[in-house]
């Protein structure tokens, strides 16, 4: 056999055997094995090629059978060389498989890693998320606080306007009222004017009076004068009745100008009385009603601008009180008959007493040392 | 526990110093004194008295109450053997206080409050015959004719719409038919009263409750503002429960637990509970500082003048460091020397209420 012949059946063999150890052998239960050489398979191959051409073709030539040999032998080295190349690919492939099969290990190995950092993200977003809800809660609190100061605040700045709106209202009615008095008190004036006015005209009137007295007393005189003188002449007895006459027409005059004069006067102040009386109860009582209501809008506007919590302390009546409790009939306990945790203060109050005392000036001995009942 | 300081002081160089807390006295014999005291609280009431020498005896008892199945009208024998409270009122029964509470988790079923929010309840048809009892347990009979007794009213709220004739007038009718004179007090006041002595009673007073924290700024006795916040305790569980997603008793529990600081939370509940603790400290701060600068009777005080917390909701711990904290952060009109918990916190309102009744 060529050497060349038998290097490629070693390496069909190589090819086509797995190598195992004599130790992977004991293991499987093998404990013999039956040894070939490459050189003896190439023989046995011959002897078989030998015999298919000779069962096949009978008695060939020498030259036939090395033609059949070499062309058995180029097909069974194409076949080996496809067979081997097949092998490489193969062992190719598994090593591409294995490498990649550790790339998937590596891979999930990764994913794995990266779903823990995930899920730890998560929860930390879920802190954060809850942590800014509080926060959010805080400041919707503060909001709703600084809203409600702030209306409260608006609340005040209307209350005040309309204060400020009712007293500007106040001054004008007052500035009304100013002006009805200069008014009146104008009037006044005038009717005091007329009341001089018509004093000098009674004074006149008195004047012309006395004068016509001074007359009439010249005329008595000269009537006497002329009795004296003895004589009672006609023309003496015209002037007595003259005179007469004239002293009932004087004196009629003289009533009726006193009285009609003392008359428009008292009836002029009479007026004058009244209308002043009137005004001035007219005048006073919306003065006084117009503030009092003024007065009680602006103090109720102002208790409620500036409203803070004063202790409104209502001792609620023992009636509506004791009506509370009156169900009493239907109530039964075992309150009296039960025992009592009783504890101790772990501070005393005597400090606080006494110092109490002393800011309120008492004296702690004066107070009389009384039993207190037992619990 | 660290971080947990009772007092903080703010000196004029505007450090921080914690300054250790004065030795209390023992009490020194002082004749008896007659009258008492109580608070009257939305989550418990609490009374008084002052016995012959020492501190106050104080009994305590939870506002609320439970009605109980009929059927068990005819074992009211057995309730006076398990020495638990109870009221038979238009054939039904009520069991008051503590006792209440427990019951409640046997039947399922909730306890119902006489009060809500500081004031008397008003959906609650049955509180004042309830409220009658529990006080009546608390206060026992009068020492002697129309004892006096102090009670502890809260001041109208700035955030609600509320007031206190109702209220204060039903608990003077209701000690009255007790045999008692009643006289109120605001809340504020009286932890003044009991915690300012050393500072002449001038300063401020917080009572820090379940229903609402009330405040006094008062000047040697006078109390000079007074106002309330509808916000306590329970507000804070509310809120935390409902942004955690929590029920309201777990919330509560969260912020009761032992070890608990505001100013060391250690996970996300109990950062919730600080954030609702110092929006509501600022709140209070917030709110005290306006009204200040309204109010035109307000007394100038010359020395900077000291914060005094008191209460339930005033015990968690770090609850006096993060009040300094906000009050830093609050542009208040007045110089403070130092915030402090008073050290009797939960009785402090019972005992200012005592000594008003004490000087009566």
């Amino acid at each position: 056999m060529k050497r060349e012949d038998r290097r490629n059946v070693a390496s069909v063999i190589e090819a086509n055997t797995e190598r195992i150890t004599l130790k992977e052998l004991a293991a499987k239960g093998k404990s013999h094995v039956r040894v070939i050489s490459g050189r003896k398979v190439m023989q046995l191959i011959q002897a078989v090629v030998d015999e298919a051409i000779a069962q096949q073709v009978g008695e060939v030539t020498k030259e036939d059978r090395e033609r059949i040999v070499q062309d058995a032998t180029r097909r069974f080295q194409h076949v080996s060389r496809m067979h081997a190349e097949t092998e490489a690919l193969v062992r190719q492939q598994k090593d591409l498989l294995g490498r990649q099969q550790t790339q998937i290990k590596q891979l999930e190995k990764t994913q794995a890693t990266l779903g823990k950092q995930l899920a730890q993200e998560r929860r930390l977003s879920a802190e954060r998320e809850k942590t800014a809800r509080l926060h959010a809660e805080t400041l919707e609190g503060a909001q709703s606080h600084l809203r409600e100061t702030g209306e409260r605040e608006r609340r005040m700045t209307r209350a005040i306007r309309k204060l400020d709106q009712r007293l500007q209202n106040s001054r004008l009615t007052i500035d009304n009222y100013d002006r009805e008095i200069d008014r009146l008190a104008g009037q006044v004036q005038e009717d005091v004017t007329l009341i001089e006015e018509l004093q000098e005209h009674v004074r006149e009137r008195e004047h012309e009076l006395q004068r016509m007295h001074g007359l009439m007393q010249a005329l008595n005189e000269e009537v006497a004068a002329a009795r004296a003188r003895g004589t009672e002449s006609e023309t003496v007895s015209e002037l007595r009745g003259e005179l007469g006459e004239m002293r009932s027409f004087l004196k009629s005059l003289e009533e009726r100008e006193r009285a009609g004069d003392t008359t428009a006067v008292e009836a002029l102040f009479e007026r004058l009385h009244q209308k002043q009386a009137a005004t001035k109860v007219e005048m006073e009582s919306s003065f006084q009603a117009r503030l009092d209501e003024t007065l009680d809008h602006i103090g109720k506007a102002l208790q409620a601008a500036t409203a803070k919590p004063i202790d409104r302390r209502v001792e609620a009546t023992d009636v509506v009180i004791s009506k509370l409790f009156d169900d009493e009939t239907d109530m039964e306990s075992n309150l009296q008959s039960l025992d009592l945790k009783v504890s101790t203060a772990k501070q005393s109050i005597l400090k606080s007493l006494e110092r109490l005392k002393e800011l309120r000036g008492s004296d702690l001995e004066e107070d009389p040392p009384e039993e207190v009942a037992g619990t | 526990m660290p971080g947990d300081t009772s007092k903080v002081s703010f000196d004029q160089s505007g450090e921080e110093a914690v300054v250790p807390q004065p030795s209390r006295r023992k009490g020194d014999g002082t004749a008896p004194i007659l009258g008492k005291g109580l608070d009257v609280g939305t989550a418990n009431l609490l009374s008084g008295v002052q016995t012959r020498g020492g501190n106050p005896t104080v009994l305590s008892e939870r506002n609320m109450f439970l009605e109980i199945p009929s059927e068990f009208r005819r074992n009211r024998q057995m309730l006076t053997k398990l020495n638990v409270p109870y009221v038979s009122y238009r054939d039904r029964l009520f069991v008051l206080g503590d006792s209440s509470f427990n019951l409640a988790n046997m039947f399922g079923r909730e306890v119902r409050r006489p009060m809500q929010d500081g004031f008397l309840s008003p959906d609650e048809q049955d509180a004042i015959p309830m409220l009658r009892f529990i006080v009546e347990r608390l206060l026992g009979k009068p020492a002697c004719p129309n004892e006096p007794v102090y009670f502890s009213v809260p001041a109208p709220s700035i955030d609600a719409d509320n007031d206190t004739v109702y209220h204060q007038g039903v608990m003077e009718g209701l000690l009255k038919k007790l045999g008692y004179t009643p006289h109120p007090i605001n809340e504020g006041h009286a932890v003044v009263y009991a915690e300012l002595a050393e500072q002449d009673f001038t300063g401020i007073g917080v009572s820090c409750g379940g229903g609402m924290f009330n405040v006094c700024v008062a000047y040697k006795t006078i109390p000079a503002v007074t106002f309330s916040v509808s916000r306590g305790g329970d507000w804070i569980d509310q809120h935390v429960g409902k942004v955690m997603g929590i029920p309201r008793t777990r919330a509560t529990d969260i912020k009761e637990a032992p070890g608990v600081n505001l100013t060391e939370p250690r996970n996300r509940e109990e950062e919730a509970v600080v954030l609702y603790y110092r929006n509501l400290i600022e709140y209070v701060l917030k709110n005290l500082a306006q009204r200040f600068s309204l109010a035109r009777d307000v007394p100038q005080f010359s020395a900077p003048i000291e914060i005094v917390v008191a209460g339930g909701t005033s015990l968690v711990g770090g609850f006096v460091d993060v009040f300094a904290d906000e009050l830093r952060r609050v542009e208040f009109p007045l110089k403070v020397s130092g915030v402090r918990r008073a050290d009797d916190a939960l009785t402090s309102v019972v005992r200012g209420c005592l000594i008003a009744a004490a000087l009566d």
